[in-house]
């Protein structure tokens, strides 16, 4: 019977296609990690051979440890104390309102925060240069450490801070003895984390812009935001919305795609598993370093030839691998049990994941899909703004051309 | 065996509500219970899910405020004062009335001695003898031969009923009179609730025991006297032996009988 003919073809061919969607999820991701472990090479190099020689290499690193320093001793009291209250001791209103603030000031480019830190210190502190480094870095990682300390704080189970109030404990050293011990690991993982953003996405912007490594990377900052304030707002917005619908189109469906292959068809080898993890923990990476870095590589390879499908399959790109992750948790989430009853009813594969399956995740999966196209304009959109994007290669300068 | 029967002679009373009346949020979940508790006996409250057995325990150690938007009226007496009364200081009345949760909750970052001492080093206080309080605590929990050769292990490192008889020696250590225990088996397995059951016992040599407990064959096993509530109200508070076999009330009868709850 033609139907079946047609059936046994599409099971045959459906999950080479899913497979090449994985793979291409997978590529970007590693190639866009390559090209950035190949720039940074570079900017060592350079570094290396600039005119002052190893000796800036040496003043670089010492002037980070002690910038870090001094950020910490300005970020972690401060961050520690605003958590604690937070989390503690703000009542409900109060804290949704500073929840949102610091998450709102937490997503923007850290490069964003050093660069007011540095106008407005910079006159003050303009001979103690290690000082300002340090307390812009801390700016920086402020709002990040915050919102995250408060996350780790409030995870403490409650019935640890019952445990203290019932042995007689008032609320301070139930908070110092028990809350802050509790959530230590917590707090040290969000001031490592806080500080390798913010470094990172200095120095992300410092090897894409082809800065020449002088001075410290406040100078960098200031310089790199510096650059562009050229940047025609009016110009982004033309032409925006038709070139995000189409990439959007593309990652969604590359994505899901990709999320099936990897749920439900995937080998569960050890190869395919560590693969696989390796490309999630890329995909974690903020998206400025996929907007930067994707961009690098689309500029080098296309030229200059911009088209809007083009522009949109470099976006689509860029969206993929943290799409797929979303995706993939969304089809995690229906439950095993409906999978269970459509095969026990005797649909095959293919079936039960077109009928039941996907339909079931389809809520999550829209959700998902435009929290990272969200989260995507709004950790990207502000470099924009402060013209901190000197590159040829900018996508809202693509939008533009578009 | 004579402490076993409580009628013997009549204890004297520990703890006293009158009229206590407990909201949780809006809703009412304690409407007016005027309940003794008897000092060194084990009283136990008993009841379906939801009666609101668990509030009435948190309301004898000021436990129910602490949850924002909660509130308690009517008056807790404890040796014949007030714990509700203005100027009375919350965690005075819980170093004097001890807690234990349903599940045990020993503080992960501390070892198993650190753990018996929290109760005093969250006071400020120091312990003269810490080693003699930390033994004696452990042994009155029945723990102590279990622990005492690595007692600096983490205490999450035990079994569950290890970590609630854990729990226990560290409410033990700060001497309290009164010790309230909410569902403390619920996260057992049967030889861990047996265990701790035969704790209880001994426990009551020492101080007056608040049960909570949805089992009524727990009730009956370790209580001198129980406390069947329904829907926030007391409906019948008798020595234990009569409640299961001579209930005055229908409701309680038909509980323990089984037809409802």
């Amino acid at each position: 019977m033609g139907t079946r003919v047609t059936r046994s073809l599409a099971d045959a061919v459906v999950p080479k296609l899913f497979f090449l969607c994985a793979l291409s999820s997978v590529l970007a991701t590693l190639a866009i990690a390559g090209l950035l472990a190949f720039e940074a090479l570079g900017f060592v190099q350079n570094l290396g051979t600039s005119a002052a020689g190893t000796g800036s290499l040496t003043s670089l690193l010492v002037g980070t440890v002690l910038a870090t320093l001094v950020a910490v001793l300005v970020a972690l009291p401060l961050g520690l104390v605003a958590a604690v209250y937070l989390s503690e001791f703000a009542g409900p209103r109060a804290r949704r309102l500073l929840e949102l603030g610091l998450d709102v000031l937490a997503s923007l480019p850290t490069v964003v925060l050093g660069y007011l830190a540095i106008t407005l210190l910079g006159p003050a502190l303009a001979e103690h240069h290690v000082l300002l480094s340090g307390v812009a870095l801390g700016v920086m990682i402020l709002p990040y450490f915050a919102s995250q300390s408060a996350r780790a704080i409030s995870a403490v189970p409650h019935n640890l801070r019952e445990g203290a109030y019932a042995l007689g404990a008032g609320k301070l050293a139930t908070v110092y003895r028990i809350v802050l011990k509790a959530a230590l690991g917590g707090i040290g993982t969000a001031l490592l984390l806080a500080v390798a953003r913010a470094l990172g996405e200095v120095m992300i912007l410092v090897i894409v812009t082809g800065h020449a490594p002088q001075g410290g990377w406040d100078v960098w900052v200031l310089e790199a935001s510096n650059h562009l304030a050229r940047a025609s707002l009016a110009a982004t917005i033309e032409g925006a919305l038709g070139l995000v619908a189409l990439a959007l189109g593309m990652a969604v469906l590359a994505s899901v795609g990709a999320a099936v292959w990897l749920e439900e068809y995937a080998p569960r080898g050890r190869l395919m598993s560590r693969v696989e993890r390796i490309a999630r923990k890329l995909a974690a990476a903020p998206p400025i370093v996929y907007g930067l870095l994707g961009l690098a590589i689309f500029v080098r390879v296309l030229g200059q030839g911009e088209s809007t499908i083009a522009g949109a399959a470099m976006l689509a790109l860029l969206l993929l691998p943290r799409m797929t992750t979303a995706f993939r948790e969304a089809l995690r989430a229906v439950p095993a049990s409906l999978r269970e009853a459509c095969l026990a009813l005797g649909a095959d594969r293919l079936r039960t994941l077109g009928e039941v399956v996907l339909p079931a995740a389809m809520p999550g999966i829209l959700r998902a899909a435009l929290r990272s196209l969200a989260r995507a304009a709004v950790e990207t959109a502000p470099l924009a703004w402060i013209g901190a994007l000197a590159l040829s290669a900018l996508p809202w300068r693509l939008l533009g051309a578009a | 065996m004579t402490s076993d029967h409580p009628h013997d002679s009549e204890p004297p009373v520990k703890m006293k509500a009158e009229d206590l009346r407990a909201w949780s949020g809006s809703e009412e979940v304690i409407r007016g219970i005027t309940l003794r508790i008897a000092d060194k006996r084990v009283t136990a409250l008993m009841g379906p899910s939801g009666c609101g057995k668990s509030p009435l325990l948190r309301c004898l150690n000021r436990m129910h405020e602490i949850t924002p938007g909660n509130r308690v009226e009517g008056r807790v007496l404890l040796d014949g004062v007030d714990i509700y009364a203005p100027g009375t200081s919350p965690a005075e009345v819980r170093r004097r009335v001890g807690m234990i949760f349903k599940k045990p909750n020993p503080f992960p970052h501390m070892s198993v001695r650190d753990n018996v001492l929290a109760g005093l080093r969250l006071n400020g206080l120091l312990a003269e003898r810490p080693d003699e309080l930390v033994e004696r605590s452990l042994r009155q929990a029945a723990l102590w031969d279990e622990v005492a050769d690595d007692l600096a292990r983490p205490g999450t490192s035990l079994s569950r009923g290890q970590q609630q008889r854990l729990c226990i020696a560290r409410a033990l250590a700060l001497g309290p009179e009164v010790l309230l225990m909410d569902e403390p088996t619920s996260a057992l397995d049967p030889v861990a609730t047996s265990r701790i059951e035969d704790l209880i016992h001994e426990l009551r040599e020492h101080v007056a025991v608040v049960i909570v407990t949805h089992n009524m064959q727990q009730a009956a096993r370790v209580s001198d006297y129980t406390a069947f509530i329904h829907e926030g109200d007391l409906v019948e508070f008798d020595r234990t032996d009569r409640i299961f076999t001579n209930p005055r009330e229908k409701r309680t009868e038909d509980y323990v009988t089984g037809k409802f709850g």
